[in-house]
């Protein structure tokens, strides 16, 4: 079975990458996971310096989802340099290096500085993050914005640019298009939806960040709907995530117009479930009747149906 | 840190409310640092982390939990014979203590890593031991502490056994009677913060503290309590990975009460 993908031109062994700020650096997972073995692994958010994120409590749990209010705390682009890339790059892992910024001029400079370091596949530009007052989530509601920071994060980098979209817009296509347009290579979606949940006990917000960010299997039916309208919208490759826990799963996503997935909050319960949805990746395709990932690539749009 | 999936073989009700598990696993049970925690699968997005409560010659590892939710409740509806998968050992427990007195604070459910902490150092370290909670009902492995000839000072806030009070009392005495000497301590936050306040900076003070986690191994940054950095400026640390255990000298809190 031919597991292998790509997006743009970022070829993949398999469809399969570590979602962003659920994996760390990698070495977190040393013994458990093989970074090597994965489509490719989507590091923490990275800003041209440190941030220090949201008060804890960080994380609640919700009915089949969860709220995180992390709050994009990263060590800065100079010390995800010296520290943490070389693991993932001796170790061969195809490196997705999620970037982020309080302006435009911001993401640029990350940008700038990751380009042409060995190790380093793609960019991913998080201006979806519901976390932060400033800065990232801006960018993703407004097309325009959306369209000038991935404009200027292009003119700093030779390396491709993926840009990753949010779901709380309501022009999601719009969206999609304004940044195609810009120049992206492809799209990630979707970062979390804005949620939020109070303590009960203690008679007060769940999150030290009060607002969280949803994620896990709550959110899947969005996630699909995302991917389903984007990948019609635009021409360039479609990167899918959102509660992904199974093979079955990661199919759906394919079907609705994905050309590769992300896995994040399943790894927290099954640290070992990236792995495991790889290995059973040929026999769901093969019960569903493809030969490989690429068949599977948007074979539910209209004009594709087979059967 | 490996997964494992152990199997129960033993299952305990010491106090109300409050369950004891015990594992089958002979390599984990060696390997056990005291204050090193186990991520637990149950239901749901988020395992549950649980300090480990014993480690026995013949290979089996303990944890003992109050029921306070979900994933506890599942968890202590676990029978012998069932299997628990759990991440483990976590984080990095209680430093050897040097040679001199060593005293035990826990406090409710932060009683079974100490109790870890007992097994590993009574036969090299004079120890004391001090538990306290707020009622008789949630002290537990006091039998366990005798069974290894320490007798355990208790306060509880309701006087419900031992003394009336906080383990701040019998501490006060301790740190009076005793020149040198270190402090382990595990509870709740308020009685972390005032073990280090009373202990002070003279004596080495380690604190294994508690916060909501994802997951466990020091990927999400979800677990994090301030900490002061080697600048004097505070950092965020990480409690699966970098704690639980920390020296209070390292803690914002522990540095300053008034604000734990
Ligand atoms: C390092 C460490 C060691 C621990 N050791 C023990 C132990 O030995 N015995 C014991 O009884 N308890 C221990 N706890 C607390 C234990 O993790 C919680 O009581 C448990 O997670 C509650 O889960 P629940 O689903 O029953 O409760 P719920 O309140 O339904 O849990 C909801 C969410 O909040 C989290 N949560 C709730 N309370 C706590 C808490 N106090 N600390 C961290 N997360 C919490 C849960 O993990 C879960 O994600 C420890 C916590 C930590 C961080
Ligand atoms: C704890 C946590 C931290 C995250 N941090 C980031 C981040 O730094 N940058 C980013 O673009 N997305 C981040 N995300 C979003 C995920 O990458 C992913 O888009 C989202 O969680 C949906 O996938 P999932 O349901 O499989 O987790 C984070 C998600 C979680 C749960
Ligand atoms: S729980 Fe993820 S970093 Fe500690």
């Amino acid at each position: 079975m031919d597991l292998a993908t790509r997006v743009g031109a970022v070829r993949l062994a398999n469809p399969v990458l570590a979602a962003s700020g659920t994996f760390g650096f990698g070495p977190e997972y040393d013994g458990l996971v093989d970074v090597a073995q994965l489509g490719g692994v989507a590091v923490k958010g990275i800003a041209p310096v440190p941030w220090r994120g949201n008060v804890p409590p960080r994380v609640w749990e919700t009915p089949s989802g969860l709220l995180n209010s992390i709050g994009l705390q990263n060590p800065g682009v100079e010390r995800f340099l010296a520290e943490d890339l070389p693991y993932l790059r001796d170790r061969g892992a195809t490196v997705v290096v999620n970037i982020i910024g309080r302006t435009r001029a911001e993401y640029a400079a990350v940008a700038r500085r990751l380009d042409g370091e060995l190790g380093v596949h793609a960019l991913e530009l998080n201006i979806s993050c519901p976390n932060v007052k400033e800065g990232g989530i801006q960018f993703g509601h407004d097309p325009a914005e959306a369209a000038a920071v991935t404009r200027a994060v292009k003119g700093a980098t030779t390396l491709p640019v993926w840009v990753k979209l949010s779901p709380n817009t309501h022009d999601l296509p719009g969206m999609a298009q304004a940044v195609a347009a810009a120049g992206a290579d492809a799209l990630s979606a979707i970062n979390t939806l804005v949620g939020m949940a109070i303590d009960v006990e203690h008679r007060r917000p769940a999150l030290g960040g009060v607002t969280g960010g949803l994620s896990g299997p709550a959110i899947r039916p969005i996630a699909v709907r995302a991917v389903w309208e984007v990948s019609q919208a635009v021409d360039i490759p479609v990167v899918g995530m959102g509660g992904i826990e199974t093979a079955t799963d990661v199919l759906e996503f394919l079907l609705a117009g994905a050309s590769a997935v992300m896995v994040g909050t399943a790894t927290f319960s099954q640290p070992g479930a990236m792995i495991r949805i790889i290995q059973e990746m040929p026999t769901v395709l093969a019960r569903y009747g493809f030969d490989s990932v690429r068949a599977a690539i948007g074979a539910a749009h209209p004009g594709r149906l087979t059967t | 840190m490996p997964r494992y999936e152990l199997e129960v073989v033993e299952r305990q009700e010491p106090k109300p409310d409050h369950v004891e598990l015990l594992l089958d696993a002979p390599s984990l049970a060696a390997a056990l640092t005291p204050g090193q925690f186990a991520h637990v699968w149950t239901p749901g997005r988020l395992r549950r982390p649980i300090s480990f409560s014993r480690a026995t010659p013949d290979g089996r590892v303990g944890l003992l939990f109050r029921v306070v939710g979900s994933g506890t409740r599942w968890l202590a509806d676990r029978r012998v014979g069932d299997r628990l998968d759990v991440l483990a050992p976590l984080g990095h427990g209680f430093p050897t203590p040097e040679t001199g007195p060593v005293l035990l604070v826990g406090g409710g459910v932060g009683i079974p890593p100490l109790f870890v902490a007992a097994q590993r150092w009574a036969a090299t370290h004079p120890l004391s031991v001090i538990l306290g909670a707020r009622t008789a009902d949630a002290v537990v492995m006091v039998a366990d502490f005798q069974a290894l000839g320490l007798e355990p000072s208790i306060s509880t806030d309701d006087g419900s056994l031992g003394e009336l009070g906080r383990v701040t009392s019998p501490l006060t005495r301790w740190l009076a009677r005793n020149d040198g000497g270190q402090v382990l301590a595990c509870g709740p936050t308020p009685m972390l913060a005032a073990v280090a306040e009373l202990v002070g900076d003279g004596r080495p003070c380690w604190l294994a503290y508690e916060q909501r986690m994802g997951c466990g191994v020091g990927a999400c940054l979800a677990c994090v309590v301030p900490g002061v950095g080697t600048d004097g400026q505070p950092e965020w640390l990480r409690v699966c990975h970098d704690g639980p255990v920390f020296s209070s000298r390292r803690l914002w809190w522990a540095r300053r009460p008034e604000e734990a």
